[in-house]
């Protein structure tokens, strides 16, 4: 490296030290390298240095020092009030006035709105505010009502989402709706109870599902919800599902579903019932009543697909080998969705089956006749082959 | 000659650095009231500053623009506390403002330069020192012509307004290391022009 690109290097550096360019802008002495920066900047300090005459109007102010009528020099707030000023100077005073109201009244509703006022100034503007326009304001007073309303039912559920008003009645009925919504027709009876064996709130909700005919559209779109179908004539039947229902409580001690599988037997006079009751509702179906008759004789437990019984099916051929898979699906069985599995499974081997699965159908028409619509579907093809 | 005029006259400006040093909040105090000897301690020991500031700047017409500038911090000294050093960076705040404010009014109405009626409008005096500086002041008028606006801006209120980094940072509303990268690099292409002619000044 030669010695001018060393001097050249020293005067990069010199200039990247921020001593060494404070040095030169105070003008105070420089090193050799920055002298012509130094001179140049010597010369540009100069042009401040010749004092210019003042205008006539500020030597005449000066010398009688009077500055009114000017407007002073102030921080940015004033020069950014000075832009807009003029403009809002040049309406009219009906304009003013008007734009004035306007934005008071439009930033009262907001406060108001946000309920940012103290409680006596918040219900007299509000209570102003809907007199002079359609606004209205939600009355908390009505949703503490309204929230203790819901939460009597089901003080159970509500801990959780005591919080809100009226969301946490929405969220448990949505929570019974969804999931005979999932499994129409396996889990009335087991629908919330798995979830929550103590609910005894369940026949509150369940005039909440006959209410959805809703759900049954969506069902005929999942190929996998054969049952929906079948589920809309039982939603009538619905009333007498609370009957059923002890049986389901049954359901979340599916380890001692076993014990239970003896009571299972009480269901298949049970069916017979629902069965006539279902059969009445196939008839305009047409093929399910069939499958009913068909039933009883398949229901033997040789017959009926262990694999494609639901927990009616299951009780029947299950008392020896099923028990080990109705736990299986019993557990699973506990949550709604499991629910759902097992429906679907029946279905698959009902299909698959052909006999078995019209017997399984049955089965399940038993609980509610959703386990016939089951077969239905699947067991429209699984009653052809059948026969 | 009265002693505020010598006062005036004595005015030392060691680097280019204007001071009015103890005296300052008397002066204050007395212009606050109404005393226009105040008024022209004031006027004298920032103008010269403004002006070359505004000036350099590219001011259309620095010298109403600077009394424009004196007139609102006059009319506005009530509303102002502070020391000296602050002072003067209200008052270069003032003037970078209406510097902005000239800026946008010009752009709206742009007017057709008429040569230099400053020449003109000047008393007749020395021709030669005159002649200096008219060359000193184009000279310095092409060093700041290869700065940019930011560069320049900054250099000018470091240079010439004599502030520091942090009240040029104010008068800008940017940061101080915005400023010192400015004010650098500034520094570097002054020096980058003054290598290029192969000019020692």
């Amino acid at each position: 490296m030669s010695s001018s690109d060393d001097v050249h290097e020293m005067r990069r550096h010199r200039l990247d030290d921020d001593t060494a360019v404070e040095t030169l802008l105070s003008g105070e002495a420089v090193p050799p390298g920055l002298e012509p920066l130094s001179g140049a900047v010597r010369e540009i300090r100069s042009e401040g240095t010749g004092c210019p005459d003042p205008t006539p109007e500020l030597a005449e102010r000066m010398a009688t020092g009077d500055f009114a009528g000017i407007q002073p020099a102030g921080s940015g707030a004033d020069q950014g009030r000075r832009r807009w000023w003029p403009r809002v100077s040049a309406w009219r005073p009906r304009t003013r006035v008007v734009t004035g109201v306007v934005a008071a009244f439009t930033g009262f509703t907001g406060v108001a709105a946000a309920g940012a006022l103290p409680d006596g100034a918040q219900r007299s503007v509000e209570s102003f505010i809907e007199s002079v326009s359609p606004i209205t304001f939600r009355d908390r007073s009505g949703e503490v009502a309204d929230v203790e309303e819901t939460e009597t039912p089901s003080p159970a559920d509500a801990s959780p989402l005591s919080g809100h008003g009226s969301e946490p009645d929405h969220e448990t009925s949505d929570d019974t709706t969804d999931t005979p919504a999932r499994n129409p027709g396996t889990f009335p009876p087991g629908v919330g109870r798995p979830d929550t064996p103590d609910r005894p709130e369940t026949p509150p909700r369940e005039p909440d599902t006959p209410d959805r005919p809703e759900t049954p559209p969506r069902e005929p779109d999942t190929p996998n919800r054969p049952e929906t179908p079948p589920r809309e004539p039982d939603t009538p039947n619905r009333p007498e599902t609370p009957p059923e229902e002890p049986d389901t409580p049954n359901r979340p001690e599916t380890p001692p579903e076993e014990p239970d599988t003896p009571n299972r037997p009480d269901t298949p006079p049970g069916q017979p019932e629902d069965p006539g009751s279902n059969a009445e509702e196939r008839q305009p179906d047409g093929s399910p009543g069939e499958g009913n008759e068909g039933n009883p004789d398949r229901n033997q437990p040789d017959q009926g697909n262990p694999d494609s019984g639901n927990r009616d099916s299951a009780p029947e051929g299950a008392p020896e080998s099923k028990p080990g898979d109705s736990t299986e699906r019993g557990e699973p069985g506990d949550t709604s969705d499991n629910g759902n599995s097992d429906g679907s499974a029946s279905q698959r081997d009902g299909s698959g089956h052909g006999d078995g699965g019209s017997g399984a159908g049955n089965g399940g028409s038993g609980d509610g006749g959703s386990g016939d619509d089951t077969s239905e579907r699947p067991g429209t093809s699984a009653n052809a082959r059948g026969r | 000659m009265s002693e505020f005029e010598r006062t005036v006259s004595e005015a030392v400006y060691p680097g280019g650095s204007l001071s009015i040093g103890e005296d300052f909040d008397g002066i204050l105090d007395a212009a606050r009231s109404g005393e226009p000897w105040a008024f022209e301690r004031l006027y004298r020991d920032l103008a010269p500053a403004v002006a070359g500031y505004l000036r350099l700047q590219g001011a259309a017409e620095p010298e109403d623009l600077n009394s424009d500038v004196f007139l609102g911090v006059f009319a506005g000294l009530s509303s102002f506390s502070g020391t000296e050093q602050q002072f003067r960076s209200w008052v270069f705040t003032i003037a970078h403002r209406r510097l902005v404010d000239e800026r946008r009014r010009r752009t709206r109405k742009p007017s057709t330069p008429t040569g230099e009626p400053e020449v003109l409008d000047r008393p007749a005096g020395d021709a030669e020192q005159d002649a200096m500086a008219a060359l000193g002041q184009r000279r310095v008028a092409e060093l700041c012509a290869e700065l940019s606006a930011d560069q320049r801006e900054v250099l000018l209120l470091r240079i010439v307004a004599d502030l520091t980094v942090e009240q040029v940072a104010e008068v800008l509303g940017r940061s101080k290391g915005a400023v010192k990268a400015l004010q650098r690099r500034g520094l570097t292409a002054l020096r980058k022009k003054l290598s290029g002619e192969g000019v020692t000044l």
